[in-house]
């Protein structure tokens, strides 16, 4: 098996080398069968990967730790679901599964365009297969799975126990998902560059491929941040740590150019910065797996140190010096068709938008990187923490949410008062009202204050355009309120399922800043018996329990929490001490949600007669989680195809709603 | 063209996005120093907030009973020098004896000791070389945490 892995891994090699040659040649020559026979070697190197990918599955199950990586990731007692999942619990087998799941991209990418967009196919495939082959080159030369030990054991050493949870068989594979299907936009991209036809049909497909990316990095960033929520026992969800950072910072550039392409496609400006966007935010993938994995940067959950960050690096030089030539080169035919006029339209409220995007995606990189260049500059190892992010990215946040609210909804070309008026007086009066209450409840800190009132604004707006649009659909065909909105919004999903994401964007926002802003902690000590309390939760604590699984030990402590008064249950946090990994113990939060806060405790210290707990008690964490759901929900919803003829009343609608606002 | 009022426009926003990292640095920043520095010019570290970065020494840990708080050494392996250290807060998972840590606050010259008010360990299990992974297949290191 270990053979079996290992050669299919060098075939996938050499077929991906041929393919790359046989595309462009074959896009070149305008030669069919050799594009043909290019996009036969995409969905052959898939099975290929899934080949080599199975073997090492199979290594793994059957404990043959002679192989390097199934001793470092499996151990015998490892259940079952953690050995499925260690396949990418370190660095050689989750370059693997990386390699896997873009072969399959490019080859459903291949399935997807066997009849469209075929002047961009040959280049668009041939880079997808050039990504491939520098992964698959990394797999064959600088990290083999399938490498023997030089010994060997007789239990592996077994999967981290920090990465022993649900999160660790979901998050990683849907953060890749994400970032790996990045590349398919990149493809397209440049695949158009290459072939010159700079027509609306690849801005559509790349369109497509960049909100499933998108949907799949909102659910893998959010996936991130709850594991860190729940695992790391520090009360809190993001750390600005430079693995979180890397990959948050794909996410920012991908939504940019979200927004950035529909200027493009509906007024033919900003294409060339569409363009530099994509290419940037396909940087910023293969930048962050460099970071995780070169030791460049410290964090506290970097994987393995390795060797493979001067490939990632050189990758990275070339794939970005090729995007920019071809944009050089392509650069008369991205002259913009229309012009900016005002400040007050909406196509400078897309640009501020972009800027703001990208400007907190550089001052993250900046946060992220500082150590390494203060080094280099000034031989002084300086480094920021959190603060710096959150002070610099705060208004750049607020500046962005009130955006959320303006930007769909201000006239193209130069709104007039009364288009601001007929749009932005109520949200406004609103946004004021939710300051003066929020006021009267006590927020007495600027920021907050301002997150708040905004976000009452912009889900004020939000609301307005289903109401009045549902008004408008009932004026043409009567019909109850709620029918009314579903049909409005099943007749223009791309529209509205964006709203429904900003009305997500806009939960999270108050999601973040009431947790961060009103959040409380405390350390009590207490006997057997004892009761403390914190906000509205009384906790009495019922002495230790200790318990002996086959591969940890477990310390408990359990907590009867009631809540003003009322009994609402035990709470039990835990250390575990996992008998691999050198007896490295491991806390348990015990957490228990509800919509209006999270009781959150760690289990600290403990004696025999006493034990030492953290208590937060974080408000308003669901909200997030919620608001992340309802955007990955709309970005899925702006996927299903408008059907045409349902399209054409609203069309009418819209354009009666244009003249009205000129 | 480009119209000027947009260029005005892009260069304030970026005037103001330098002006924020600029403010955001200053406030910050935090300077990564050696235990040896600290130790020849006491002096100078105990205004600011300053980093520390070595192995926690063997032998020299000491878990209060009663309240989440841990004494050690920190150990400096290319002066073979170490430095006590008085921590209050969460105590990571990944804390031990020999552990990397990294530790964040300032030093106190009237008890000679480095007050942290930042604690952050690495789990020792994540390098990938044959020795190290044997070593970690081999080693048998008694829990540090589990009776304290």
């Amino acid at each position: 098996m270990i053979e079996l892995g290992r050669h299919s891994l060098i075939a996938a090699l050499l077929l991906c080398g041929y393919g790359i040659l046989a595309a462009f040649w074959g896009g070149y020559r305008k030669h069919l069968p050799l594009v043909r026979s290019s996009e036969n070697a995409t969905i052959a190197t898939l099975g290929l990967c899934l080949v080599s990918s199975c073997c090492l599955w199979g290594l793994i199950f059957q404990n043959q730790f002679q192989v390097r990586y199934v001793a470092l990731v499996s151990s015998r007692n490892q259940p079952a679901i953690y050995k499925f999942a260690s396949l990418w619990g370190s660095q050689s087998g989750s370059l693997l599964f990386w390699t896997l799941i873009l072969a399959a991209f490019s080859a459903i990418f291949v399935f997807q365009n066997r009849t469209r967009n075929r002047s961009l196919m040959p280049y668009a495939n041939g880079i997808l297969l050039a990504s491939c082959f520098f992964f698959l080159l990394l797999l064959n030369f600088v990290a083999p799975p399938f490498a023997l030990g030089s010994s060997v054991p007789s239990d592996g050493a077994g999967l981290n126990p920090l990465l022993q949870n649900p999160y660790m068989i979901i998050h990683p594979p849907s953060l890749y998902l994400g970032l790996i299907c990045l590349n398919v936009p990149f493809a397209i991209a440049l695949g158009a560059l290459f072939s010159g036809d700079l027509s609306t049909a690849w801005v559509t497909a790349t369109r497509k491929w960049g909100v499933v990316a998108w949907c799949f990095l909102t659910f893998g960033v959010t996936l991130g941040g709850m594991w860190a929520y729940e695992e790391l026992g520090w009360g809190g969800y993001w750390a600005w740590d430079p693995v979180e950072n890397a990959s948050f910072m794909p996410w920012l550039i991908a939504t940019a150019f979200l927004h950035s392409i529909m200027i493009t496609e509906k007024k033919g400006m900003l294409k060339a910065w569409n363009f530099i966007l994509i290419i940037l935010a396909f940087e910023l993938t293969l930048f962050g797996t460099f970071l995780t994995r070169s030791g460049v940067i410290e964090s506290v959950h970097s994987f393995a140190l390795s060797n493979i960050g001067p490939f990632f690096v050189a990758w990275m030089v070339i794939t970005t010096l090729m995007g920019l030539y071809l944009v050089t080169y392509r650069s008369a035919e991205l002259q913009r068709k229309g012009e900016m006029r005002s400040f007050l339209s909406r196509e400078f409220t897309f640009l501020l938008n972009n800027w703001l995007f990208v400007s907190i995606c550089f001052t993250i990189f900046w946060g992220s990187i500082f150590p390494v260049l203060s080094e280099w500059v000034t031989g002084e190892k300086i480094t920021v923490g959190p603060p710096f992010f959150n002070q610099v990215t705060a208004p750049l946040w607020l500046a962005l949410l009130i955006l959320t609210g303006v930007c769909p909804l201000i006239a193209w070309r130069k709104a007039t008062f009364k288009n601001f008026k007929r749009n932005f007086i109520f949200p406004i009066v609103g946004g004021l009202g939710g300051a003066s209450i929020c006021l009267i409840l006590g927020v007495r800190e600027l920021l907050p204050l301002m997150l708040l009132s905004s976000a009452g604004f912009v889900g004020l707006t939000i609301f307005f355009e289903f109401y009045k649009g549902a008004q408008a659909r009932q004026a043409i065909r009567p019909s109850a309120f709620v029918p009314a909105v579903i049909d409005l919004v099943t007749m223009n999903k791309r529209r509205y399922g964006g709203f429904a994401i900003h009305a997500g964007v806009v939960l999270v926002f108050v999601g973040i800043t009431v947790s961060s802003f009103f959040g409380v902690d405390r350390f009590f000590t207490v006997q057997n018996n004892e009761s403390f309390s914190l906000g509205p939760y009384s906790m009495v604590y019922r002495g230790l329990s200790k318990r002996q699984d086959p591969e940890k030990d477990v310390v408990g402590a359990p907590l009867e929490v009631s809540r003003n008064g009322e009994i609402i249950g035990t709470l039990l946090p835990e250390k575990h001490v996992h008998h691999t990994a050198q007896g490295q113990p491991q806390s348990e939060v015990a957490i228990r949600s509800t919509l209006q806060d999270d009781l959150y405790i760690v289990l600290s210290t403990w004696t025999e007669d006493s034990a030492t707990f953290h208590v937060y008690l974080n408000p308003l964490v669901m909200l997030i989680w919620i608001g992340v759901a309802i955007m990955v929900l709309g970005g899925l919803f702006v996927l299903i195809p408008d059907q045409k003829k349902a399209r054409a009343p609203l069309r009418r609608l819209e354009k009666e709603e244009a003249d009205a606002n000129a | 063209m480009i119209r000027p009022k947009f260029l005005v426009a892009g260069g304030l926003i970026l005037g103001s996005l330098v002006f924020l990292m600029y403010n955001g640095i200053n406030d910050a920043m935090v300077r990564y120093h050696e235990v040896p520095e600290v130790l020849a010019h006491p002096a100078a570290f105990t205004g600011s907030g300053i980093r520390l970065k070595g192995q926690v020494k063997p032998g020299t840990v000491h878990l209060y009973k009663r309240q989440s708080k841990v004494d050690f050494e920190i150990y400096d392996q290319a002066s073979k020098l170490s430095l006590p250290v008085t921590y209050e807060g969460d105590i990571p998972d990944t804390f031990q004896e020999r552990a990397e840590v990294v530790i964040e606050g300032r030093y106190h010259e009237d008890d000679k000791q480095f007050w942290a008010t930042m604690l952050l360990a690495k789990c020792p299990s994540k390098y990938e070389s044959d020795e190290e992974l044997e070593a970690v297949v081999a080693s048998s290191a008694p829990p540090l945490m589990s009776e304290p």
